[in-house]
Formats: C-alpha cells, sequence, structure tokens
C-alpha cells in the first residue's frame, strides 16, 4: 500500500484530466471504433505527455505502471505455443479424442468441449479456440453436420475451463499478479468448481443436442478411417514441446515453494525450447507473438496507474463500501455478478484492469493496519479476488462480444461462408453464462462463507 | 515498346454477381490464340469498372475450406474436394475473386509491366487506358515472348 493512494482524493485539474482521458479511452475501446490497441497507446501516453505519470512510475512502478508479470508471462507462454503450433499435437489430440468418439456427432461434441475445456486451462482461451476450431469444422464436414453449434460450445468450454488456472485466462493472470496469488492457489480455489461447471456443461450439452445431431454410419467411417498420426509433422521437436511443456507446468505448480514468479518459469520455458527447437530464425517465431494484445495490456496499465494516482480508483472503493456497508458476502456477490454482466458487454481485460487496484484500495481501507501480503491474503479478501476471477471469466460468455475466444470462433466460422448471428450465440451463451454463475454464487458462498 | 502493343484484347469477362458455374463455363469457351479456355477473367461492375480477377486458382481455392492447412489436408477423404466443389458451384464470383488489382496503364513500359508481374507472382495484368477502362491483359506469356525474340534475334552465344 502506498501512502498516496491512502490519502483523500483531491478533485483538482489533474484529476478531472486523468479521469477524462480514463472514460474517453474506455469509450472509444467499448465502441470499437479505433483498435483498442491503439487506444491504449495512446490513452497512456497521454497520461505521460500530460504528466499524470512520469515516465518512471509508468515503466518501473508496481503500484502506476506496467505489469511487467503478466507482459513476460503472456511472452513466454505465446513464445512456447508458437513452437508446438507446427508440431501438429493439437490436430492429433483433436482427432484421436473424434475418434475415440466414435465418430458420434454427439459425444465428439461432449468430448470437444473438455479437450477445449482442459487445453484452455493450461492454454490461453484465444489460442486454444484457434487450434481447436479448424479441427473441428473438418470432422463436421466429415460428418455433414453443422458446425457451428460446435464451435458456440468450445468457446464456453475454453472460457470456462480457462477460468481453472492462474494461465487460463488474461483476468486470472492479471489478478495472481497483483494479488501474488501462485498457480496452486487457483487450482485450490478455482479448479473444483470449474470442474463442476464442466461436468454442467457437458449435461446441458447431452440434453439439448440430443435430439438434434444424427450422421450416417457410412459418414462416421470417414472420421474413423482418420490417421491421426499423419497429423505429426515433427515427431522430434513434439516431444521436445512435450518435454519443455512439463518442465513449465512443474515450474507452474511449484513457483510459490520455489519463490519464482510464474513470468520467471514462462520465460524459462520459452527460452529453453527455443533452444532446444535449433532454429536459427527465431524473428518469425518472436513476430508470431500477439503483440497488439501485450500493447493493450501495455497501454491499460499505464491508463490504469494515472487514474490510480490521481485517486479516482480510491474514490471508487469508498463509494463501493458505502454501497455494501463493509458486508464481505454482500460484496463478493455483487463483485461476482457485477464482474459477469460487466464482462458480457465489455471486455474483461480492461475491467479487471480496473478492479484489481479498487480492490486493493477498499482492502487498504477495510484493514488498515496490515501491509503487502497480509493485506492483499487477507483472508477475509481471498474470497473476492475469486469472485472477480469468476465473475470476469465467466461472464464472457454471456454474449458474442463477451470474450475474444467467442469473437474467434464468430470469425473462423464466417470465413468459412457460416454465420453465427448475435443472436445466435446468445441464445447458448447467456443461459449457461447464468447458470454457471449461478453455481459459482452457491460455491463461493458455500465455501467462504457458510464452512 | 509500350504494353498495348504486346497486350490481348478484351473479348470477354465476369460480372460480380455471376456464380461460379456460369464463370468457368465462361473460362472455358473464351477464345485465345484461337484455342477456347482461359486461366483468368476480369470481372467488371455494371458500369463496366474493373473490380477484380478470378483465375483457376480462385476456383479451386473455393473448393479449398480455409479451416484445411497441410497438416489436417492430409487427414481428407477420399472424395472431399469432389464434395466441397458441389457445395461452392453457385456460390458468387464476387465471394472468391481477387480484389487487389494490379494493373496497367496501356503506355507503361514493358520493363514495369515484367517488374510488376515478377515481384507480385502474377501470371497476368489487366491493361487500363485513361479513363480507367480494362482494354485488355498481358500476360506473362507475351512479356516472354518478347525477351525470347531477342535472344534469338542474336547472334548464337559463344562459350
Amino acid at each position: 500500500m502506498s501512502p498516496e493512494i491512502a490519502t483523500p482524493t483531491q478533485f483538482d485539474t489533474t484529476f478531472w484530466i486523468a479521469t477524462t482521458i480514463f472514460i474517453v479511452a474506455y469509450g472509444i475501446i467499448i465502441s470499437e471504433k479505433i483498435h483498442k490497441t491503439i487506444v491504449a497507446v495512446c490513452g497512456a501516453s497521454l497520461m505521460l505527455i500530460l504528466h499524470i505519470l512520469d515516465q518512471h512510475e509508468a515503466f518501473h512502478l508496481e503500484e502506476f505502471g506496467v505489469d511487467w508479470n503478466v507482459i513476460f508471462l503472456l511472452i513466454g507462454m505465446m513464445t512456447i505455443i508458437n513452437l508446438m503450433k507446427p508440431t501438429g499435437l493439437f490436430e492429433y489430440i483433436a482427432i484421436k479424442s473424434a475418434k475415440l468418439a466414435k465418430g458420434e456427432p454427439l459425444r465428439i461434441m461432449m468430448i470437444f468441449a473438455v479437450v477445449t475445456g482442459v487445453l484452455s486451462a493450461l492454454l490461453d482461451n484465444v489460442t486454444t479456440v484457434l487450434l481447436i476450431a479448424p479441427v473441428t469444422l473438418f470432422i463436421c464436414d466429415a460428418l455433414d453436420v453443422d458446425p457451428i453449434p460446435y464451435l458456440i460450445m468450445e468457446a464456453i468450454a475454453s472460457n470456462v475451463g480457462g477460468t481453472a488456472t492462474l494461465i487460463g485466462d488474461p483476468p486470472n493472470i492479471m489478478i495472481a499478479s497483483k494479488a501474488k496469488l501462485t498457480f496452486m492457489d487457483f487450482i485450490y480455489h478455482l479448479a473444483p468448481v470449474v470442474i463442476v461447471l464442466m461436468v454442467v456443461l457437458i449435461g446441458v450439452i447431452k440434453v439439448v443436442f440430443t435430439p438434434k445431431l444424427k450422421s450416417s454410419p457410412k459418414l462416421r467411417q470417414r472420421v474413423l478411417a482418420m490417421d491421426e498420426r499423419a497429423a505429426i509433422t515433427d515427431p522430434v521437436m513434439l516431444k521436445k514441446s512435450l518435454f519443455v511443456l512439463a518442465v513449465v507446468l512443474l515450474g507452474f505448480a511449484f513457483h510459490g515453494a520455489l519463490h519464482y514468479e510464474p513470468a520467471t518459469v514462462a520465460l524459462f520455458g520459452a527460452g529453453l525450447l527455443l533452444l532446444l527447437s535449433k532454429t536459427k530464425e527465431p524473428h518469425h517465431i518472436l513476430a508470431e507473438i500477439e503483440w497488439p494484445t501485450l500493447f493493450f495490456f501495455i497501454g491499460l496499465f499505464i491508463i490504469i496507474g494515472g487514474v490510480v494516482k490521481v485517486g479516482l480508483i480510491s474514490w471508487m472503493s469508498i463509494k463501493m463500501l458505502a454501497i455494501t456497508q463493509g458486508n464481505l458476502l454482500g460484496t463478493s456477490m455483487l463483485l461476482l455478478w457485477f464482474s459477469a454482466i460487466a464482462s458480457a458487454v465489455i471486455d474483461n481485460i480492461p475491467y479487471v484492469a480496473t478492479m484489481n487496484p479498487l480492490i486493493i484500495d477498499m482492502a487498504g481501507q477495510l484493514w488498515p493496519e496490515e501491509t503487502g501480503i497480509a493485506l492483499l491474503q487477507h483472508p477475509d479478501l481471498m474470497p473476492l479476488w475469486w469472485s472477480l476471477a469468476l465473475g470476469a471469466c465467466l461472464g464472457g460468455n454471456g454474449t458474442l462480444i463477451g470474450a475474444s475466444a467467442n469473437v474467434i470462433v464468430v470469425g473462423l466460422a464466417e470465413r468459412q461462408g457460416k454465420k453465427i448471428s448475435f443472436f445466435r450465440f446468445f441464445a447458448y451463451g447467456t443461459p449457461i453464462m447464468l447458470l454457471t454463475v449461478l453455481i459459482s454464487t452457491v460455491y463461493i458462498w458455500l465455501r467462504y462463507y457458510v464452512f | 515498346m509500350k504494353v498495348k502493343e504486346i497486350m490481348n484484347p478484351i473479348t470477354d469477362h465476369l460480372s460480380p454477381e455471376d456464380t461460379l458455374q456460369s464463370a468457368v463455363v465462361k473460362m472455358r469457351t473464351t477464345v485465345r490464340e484461337d484455342r477456347p479456355g482461359v486461366k483468368g477473367l476480369v470481372v467488371l461492375n455494371e458500369r463496366g469498372e474493373l473490380v477484380g480477377v478470378l483465375t483457376i486458382k480462385d476456383v479451386l481455392r473455393a473448393a479449398i475450406p480455409v479451416y484445411l492447412d497441410t497438416r489436417l489436408s492430409k487427414l481428407s477423404w477420399d472424395g472431399m474436394l469432389e464434395e466441397m466443389a458441389r457445395k461452392v458451384a453457385c456460390r458468387r464470383v464476387k465471394e472468391f475473386m481477387s480484389k487487389r488489382l494490379v494493373t496497367v496503364p496501356e503506355d507503361a513500359p514493358l520493363m514495369a509491366c515484367a517488374d510488376l508481374l515478377i515481384q507480385e507472382k502474377m501470371q497476368r495484368l489487366p491493361v487500363l487506358n485513361k479513363d480507367n477502362r480494362v482494354v485488355g491483359i498481358v500476360y506473362i506469356k507475351d512479356i516472354f515472348n518478347v525477351v525470347s525474340q531477342i535472344f534469338l534475334d542474336q547472334e548464337k552465344c559463344k562459350l
């Protein structure tokens, strides 16, 4: 906690300049008139040019500036995935599971939802759907079934699965970094409810799609005849990738005990796999890193840093405490539902980037005698972090624009000449979002406030 | 020499609203160098303006699903291409034509044409007049003919 945050907000010119930059930037991001990365970088540079923040604060201070844990964790994971992608591992897994499902359309949808959920717990959601969607379209063509429900269910499964781990979804990465939570904290607190949610999701698929999905034995035979081993293009690199992935996952599992930040583990994995790949041209692998996303984060962190410094966030947290009267169960529930609805409508990354300092500020006011980890991980504060993570990740299922994974599958389907309308997604996404958030509500209440 | 001296005058064209089915009929029947069959046609809108080019590669590309990559295409089933082709036969030219227009003015020097064909990996360039109307097409073969004729007109090379 810094002394700056604890001081009451001064509603001076600086405050209004920073607040205006923040509101205008978020407004343009939501309107999608200008690419969000450009808006974020411009907003951040305005915070610097207008002396709301100085460059040292923006680049080097944890409380006002860029969260390099998030940036380097993403860089590391993206590099590892970019090196793994061409090996054909993901196609292998998908084809293998379609065969395990005996080529039955309904079973394939269920098993693909599970595969997507598990993969997106380990990779980011966008990567997961980018890997699974092409194989899905391929299998659906083989079976002559409509791929759209499959793609929608995969986007939903990736948002649910990604909630389970620290690395599964950007909100979790951001929350973990701010609250200094470990990979195992996420597994311990979020994985149990995500497993329940996945089981429910599979049940929903079974109930909704059993009467709808049929295919002839001749078409099923096409899937059964596929040789998934043919998808493996580079078995040597595949083994190296799996080795590094195992090292990285072990590293994540023990990073808390070993006193390494998750970003350290990811960066080590990226370096190791780059070395093992023996590539002489790392630039095309590094060029495939999603730099626009990373610059979006960088810009947002600085914009948020500006409004934290001028006290807007502190003022908002006081208002929020006034609403909830310091009732933590009420705050948890409000946070869970508000986050879910907000994330259904806007990008959950800027939302969580704003909520993180707000929650920390609120904690500072509730427990002024605590500092550091004792404050960030105050036993009464923990349910709030989990509520924020569950709300922000699961809310993405609410609408077509709620999560990047949704936008990606819609784009892929459209390129294939199949349009997914806003309402078609809505018809599946919103009931499932409401159901999953409801289950999470019960989970948070039972686990943290009853027992 | 200018490009208009070697270009082939336009004899036929497609409309963006044509189906791929009718487009391939035109491609098969359009006469070039006294033989029926061309590998590409310009696409003109109702005002006669150039809006795209459709080549045999674009027609093949239409039959290949966008999700397919080299890893998945190896797993494809017998009959997949035929099945996909049946699905796209009635789709429109405008969906698959290449809209990136690389053209030359009719008084362009041949060097500019040759360079464009090679740099842009094109097989043909629509030639435009001063009113931006397509008046002809220059093929890579036409430029090759010019170059090879120059080679042949020279004395035999001594090694």
